[in-house]
């Protein structure tokens, strides 16, 4: 697979790697193979790679070299493309992560190794369009053993590099944009053991394809087996819409690239300092961080999945946590696991937002007026809702929407009163045995109040109310309350 | 050094030039005539030696991780035969 490095410039020259987006307009004389052009390597997109060998375990060498690729095409201005071949920087390296079953894998990698991005061709009739904006963008290709047993695992196995090079700052695992794009081999073992033909399927942009894709390509190549023909090794393009691989070129003819040391490039070197650095600098990887969370906090496996899934959303349940005073934590954990996991991440997707606008105190401070009952669960969405858009305090927003929970007794008797006395012939009902009226009774408390009577207390006030009144037939309902608040059009809501 | 008329097809081939038969064999014998001239420099007694295989130094200090502009639109598409809408445009081929 291959992943768009987050470098700001291209790998061997200083055009910008984002920004303008009109076609040819982040371009140079190196980007676009002018003769006598030199390229220079861009040292972020070293330590990018270097931090990748590193976090995968990989063996990293001190000296590895660039080499040319040569094949001719309208998306590579030079007829060449400059990557590493026999002298990857990186030999090795694995990944864990876990199979749907919940069981764990392990892929093992052949090597890891640096290269620039063709530019976009756009065809159209008869003539292809060349935008080489996308020339010389730094890419880091790896490159599995095969070792992946099924398409499941080849796609729990992508999501979870996704989600380590995500991590690492080092790409942004966008597949739409393309920015990590898979090439997947598939061949069968025969009853032996020993490993078929392999083809090679391109195209694959979500990871709903390249589960598609696969299942499809093992199928083809069970029947031909069946029918006692040859799997060919072919390159194929998936076709999503199609559900169907189309064959794009042989391999065979291929196979000649002409690799070449690129004699304009000296040896990338890797000092011991800088192997340090980013072994110094890793941050916990996401899986470690799911099972601390669960031992630490006391998650459900499944919440601190979620929660892990992208880094800066572990980051803020942890800062959320961090916000709450020492005592209750712990106790919070998991409320705050599902506020961030629940409405945090549907609000980042709703408005496809790729950061949190509400600091992690002010989030931690609404939580604990929800624990406490000063407002409804109800409410604190509405809250949040508003701290998302405006960044206030949540304290103001409350106020401001006057969304304080009604819990104090008083309050709540006086409402309770005014409803039964509304609705005498449903009280007699329930004092008839129609206990289920509660309900409605209920209800009624709840427009009343605009949401803010405290449930779980007006529900008690309400049975007291019907029940305590039953041995004095004969008297509407409400008479305990205070006359005065019996008078018409005074609400008695106190905030 | 011998580049047979076999190896010169190959390699035309592989840049995409077509040469009549005529013509391979002329080309074949300047080629072996210019590899025969060039091999007199493996008569150097190179063990012991590290190869070679860049003229620029190690590794460039002036260059960082930020971005310049490069050529404008213009100037990029200045020496492309055929352009439209800021594209560079070519014939459609098949990719080998
Ligand atoms: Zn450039």
């Amino acid at each position: 697979m291959h992943a768009q490095l987050l470098t700001r410039s291209k790998l061997f020259c200083v055009c910008a790697t984002a920004g303008e987006d009109l076609p040819n307009t982040r371009t140079c004389p190196v980007c676009l193979g002018h003769p006598g052009a030199l390229p220079v390597l861009n040292p972020e997109a070293a330590r990018m790679a270097v931090r990748a060998g590193t976090a995968f375990g990989g063996a990293l060498h001190h000296t590895s070299r660039f080499a040319r690729k040569h094949y001719f095409y309208p998306d590579l201005p030079k007829g060449y493309q400059i990557t590493q071949y026999e002298r990857p920087f990186c030999t090795g390296g694995a990944l864990r992560f876990r199979l749907p079953d919940g069981t764990d894998g392990h892929a093992a990698f052949e090597r890891i190794h640096l290269e620039e991005d063709a530019g976009k061709l756009l065809h159209d009739g008869s003539r292809v369009r060349a935008d080489y904006n996308r020339s010389g963008i730094p890419l880091l290709e790896i490159v599995t053993q095969p070792v992946l047993a099924s398409p499941e695992a080849a796609v729990a196995f992508l999501q979870e590099l996704r989600r380590v090079l995500m991590y690492l700052g080092i790409s942004d695992g966008s597949m739409e944009r393309a920015s990590f794009r898979c090439d997947a081999n598939v061949s069968l073992r025969d009853n032996s053991g020993t490993p078929g033909q392999r083809t090679e399927i391109k195209n694959l942009n979500s990871f709903r394809h390249i589960e598609h894709a696969l299942h499809w390509e093992i199928s083809r190549q069970r029947e031909l087996h069946a029918a006692g023909m040859d799997v060919q090794p072919v390159t194929l393009l998936w076709d999503e819409a199609g559900k169907a691989g189309r064959i794009m070129r042989g391999k065979e003819s291929a196979a000649d690239y002409h690799y070449l040391d690129d004699p304009d490039l000296p040896e990338m070197s890797i000092h011991d300092e800088e192997m340090e650095i980013a072994a110094g600098s890793l941050p916990e990887l996401p899986l470690i961080r799911a099972a601390r969370f669960v031992a630490a906090f006391g998650l459900t496996k499944y919440d601190a999945d979620v929660l892990t899934g992208a880094r800066l959303v572990a980051d803020y349940f942890e800062e959320i946590l961090a916000s709450f005073p020492d005592g209750i934590r712990l106790s919070m954990a998991t409320a705050a696991a599902h506020w961030v996991g629940g409405e945090v991440l549907a609000m980042m997707k709703e408005q496809a937002s790729e950061v949190i606008p509400v600091p992690a105190s002010h989030l931690a401070l609404l939580l604990e007026h929800v624990a406490a009952g000063s407002i409804s669960r109800t409410a604190s969405k509405q809250v949040f809702d508003r701290m998302w858009r405006s960044g206030e305090h949540p304290d103001h927003v409350i106020a401001a929407l006057d969304l304080r929970q009604i819990s104090d007794a008083d309050s709540l008797r006086t409402l309770a009163g005014q409803i039964l006395k509304a609705h005498p012939a449903q009280v007699q009902a329930y004092r008839d045995g129609k206990k289920g009226l509660l309900g409605f009774f209920m209800q009624k408390i709840l427009v009343l109040s605009q949401g803010k009577a405290d449930p779980l207390m007006s529900s008690s006030i309400l049975s007291a109310l019907l029940e305590s009144e039953r041995q004095e037939p004969g008297e509407s309902a409400g008479r305990r309350s205070d006359p005065e608040e019996e008078i018409p059009g005074r609400g008695g809501v106190r905030p | 050094m011998e580049v047979s008329f076999e190896d010169t097809a190959r390699i035309a081939r592989l840049a995409h030039l077509s040469f009549s038969d005529e013509e391979l064999t002329v080309l074949s014998g300047e080629l072996s005539r210019i590899f025969t001239w060039i091999s007199a420099i493996t008569a150097v007694d190179t063990s012991g030696v590290a190869p070679l295989t860049a003229l620029t130094p190690e590794r460039s200090s002036v260059r960082t991780d930020r971005p310049s502009p490069g050529l404008t639109q213009a100037e990029a598409l200045a020496n492309a035969p055929e352009t439209g809408d800021g594209f560079i445009a070519a014939p459609r081929v098949l990719r080998i």
